[in-house]
């Protein structure tokens, strides 16, 4: 429904648009320094760091311009809920934009050492945390609570992942002292991950909260009862 | 009403009770069938689109309504327990119990100090010390007191714009009101003498009951506990301040407080 104000609408949409568009920008940024990984491809890494200062400018952008949609336009009810949550959603962006320049830091550190067998269970933990960002995405475009609440769900299962990586770290680095300088790093690059997956946690909480106005963060993941809204 | 069944009314938690009021204007029906509580000690504020009846109710609450003819009123007002449209209710005595404001300043033409001494004055007090505490004290609880203490004597219509509708909430003040009814009582002040309205509205929040018709919904949200939408004659929403700008669970409130038509 529009707002009697067509400019304010206009603004919201471009406010909306430039989000994704950050979201776009982070999704690569996290697939390359994934891909950088598994190909040992230090090129890729390289360029992945350097791309990390155009997220962090958008960022910025898209903060001034939440900033100025609160001074200016003084949002209420539902768009007062969209404006502070598309400031938290590229608040997380950003930050998962730094994973993926750390991941690829670590790619560079390790690449002159012999690779340390196969990279465990992160493939798949890289793939659902990118899955998470996707859907939490999804989930703030379309306002799907549903979506948003599988993706809170499927965060167990990477903190799952998490935990076993680490378990198996430990046990080659016990087994072979020589490898834990590889190890740690590799260590620390599934925590990188596991923190993508946390901050798409973060981004479809907020989408919950634009949604319905209910703050889930600190909460179990739960299925979702509310009234309709009234005509 | 006595101290202590006032006191039982406030632990009950009403100050006003409407109910089911509808009231009508000759034969346009302006209200159908509100219902609704006001807080004792806190700040109501009414919302809602040009005609949709929010002064129509607030001036029932001191049956401001009657002064038009042809008014009417069906259902029940009840102000801390007692229906004020009960045969025989005294309407001097019901507006000084529920004081009011208006949108634009009314200050009497008389003197700064004569106009908060008014009412006091009709109340029969004479005794000069006394009426200089209740003036000092009502300039005082209005924020005005320190702009204008040294020159009481002064024509009131010599103050500003924003200096005179605090002088106006003072001489309601002076009656010591339990409810004070206020119609966009800044409506035509500029932004500064807005600040200084609203901030006495918050001083006075505690102190008396108030419900403030605005159409400003920034002013609302900053200086209500709870707000009232109404719609065409209909109250649509009422709830705590924070939740009806925030998250309001009607989809026409919703739509007016984001400026959304449809």
């Amino acid at each position: 429904m529009p707002h009697y104000n067509k400019y304010f609408d206009q603004e919201l949409q471009d406010l909306k648009e430039t989000v994704l568009r950050l979201g776009g920008m982070v999704e690569e940024q996290v697939s390359n320094a994934i891909q950088s990984l598994m190909d040992s491809n230090l090129d890729l890494a390289k360029s992945t760091i350097d791309l990390d200062h155009a997220i962090n400018k958008l960022e910025v952008e898209i903060d001034e311009r939440c900033i100025d949609l609160l001074a200016l336009r003084q949002p209420m009810g539902p768009d007062l809920r969209f404006v502070t949550t598309a400031m938290k959603i590229v608040d997380n962006l950003e930050r998962m934009g730094d994973m993926a320049a750390n991941i690829c830091e670590r790619v560079i550190d390790i690449a002159a050492e012999p690779r340390l067998k196969a990279y465990l269970d992160i493939p798949r933990m890289a793939d659902i945390a990118k899955e998470m960002l996707k859907d939490s995405l999804d989930a703030f475009v379309t306002r799907s609570t549903e979506l948003a609440q599988k993706v809170r769900l499927k965060d167990d299962m990477v903190d799952a992942l998490m935990d076993q990586i680490f378990r198996e770290l430990l046990s080659y680095m016990i087994e072979d002292p020589k490898a834990i300088s590889r190890a740690t790093r590799i260590m620390f690059i599934a925590k990188y991950i596991e923190r993508v997956a946390d901050h798409a946690t973060n981004i479809s909480e907020m989408v919950i909260y634009m949604v319905e106005g209910r703050i889930v963060r600190h909460t179990e993941p739960e299925a979702l009862n509310l009234p309709d809204k009234g005509e | 009403m006595s101290r202590m069944e006032q006191a039982i009314d406030e632990l009950e938690g009403t100050a006003v009770i409407a109910r089911n009021v509808n009231f009508y204007y000759g034969i346009v029906q302006a209200l159908f069938g509100v219902s609704l509580e006001i807080k004792p000690k806190q700040i109501t504020a009414f919302i809602g689109p040009s005609g949709c009846g929010k002064s129509t109710l607030l001036r029932c609450f001191n049956r401001m309504n009657e002064v038009l003819l042809g008014t009417r009123l069906e259902g029940d007002i009840l102000v801390h327990g007692t229906d004020v449209y009960r045969e025989g209710t005294r309407l001097e005595t019901l507006r000084k119990r529920v004081g009011m404001v208006f949108q634009k300043s009314n200050p009497f033409p008389m003197t700064i100090y004569d106009n908060i001494a008014f009412g006091p004055r009709m109340r029969g007090i004479k005794d000069k010390s006394t009426l200089g505490e209740v003036v000092e004290r009502s300039l005082k609880q209005a924020d005005l007191w320190h702009e204008v203490k040294d020159r009481l004597n002064n024509h009131a219509q010599g103050l500003s714009g924003g200096q005179q509708q605090r002088l106006c909430i003072a001489r309601t003040l002076a009656n010591e009101p339990e409810i004070i009814l206020m119609d966009e009582p800044a409506s035509a002040l500029d932004p500064i003498s807005t600040s200084k309205i609203e901030e006495t509205i918050q001083e006075l929040r505690n102190l008396y009951t108030i419900v403030i018709v605005t159409h400003n919904l920034q002013q609302a949200a900053r200086c209500s506990d709870h707000t009232a939408f109404f719609y065409m004659g209909r109250l649509v929403e009422m709830g705590a301040t924070s939740r009806i700008f925030q998250n309001p669970a009607q989809k026409r409130t919703e739509d007016y407080i984001s400026g959304k038509f449809g």
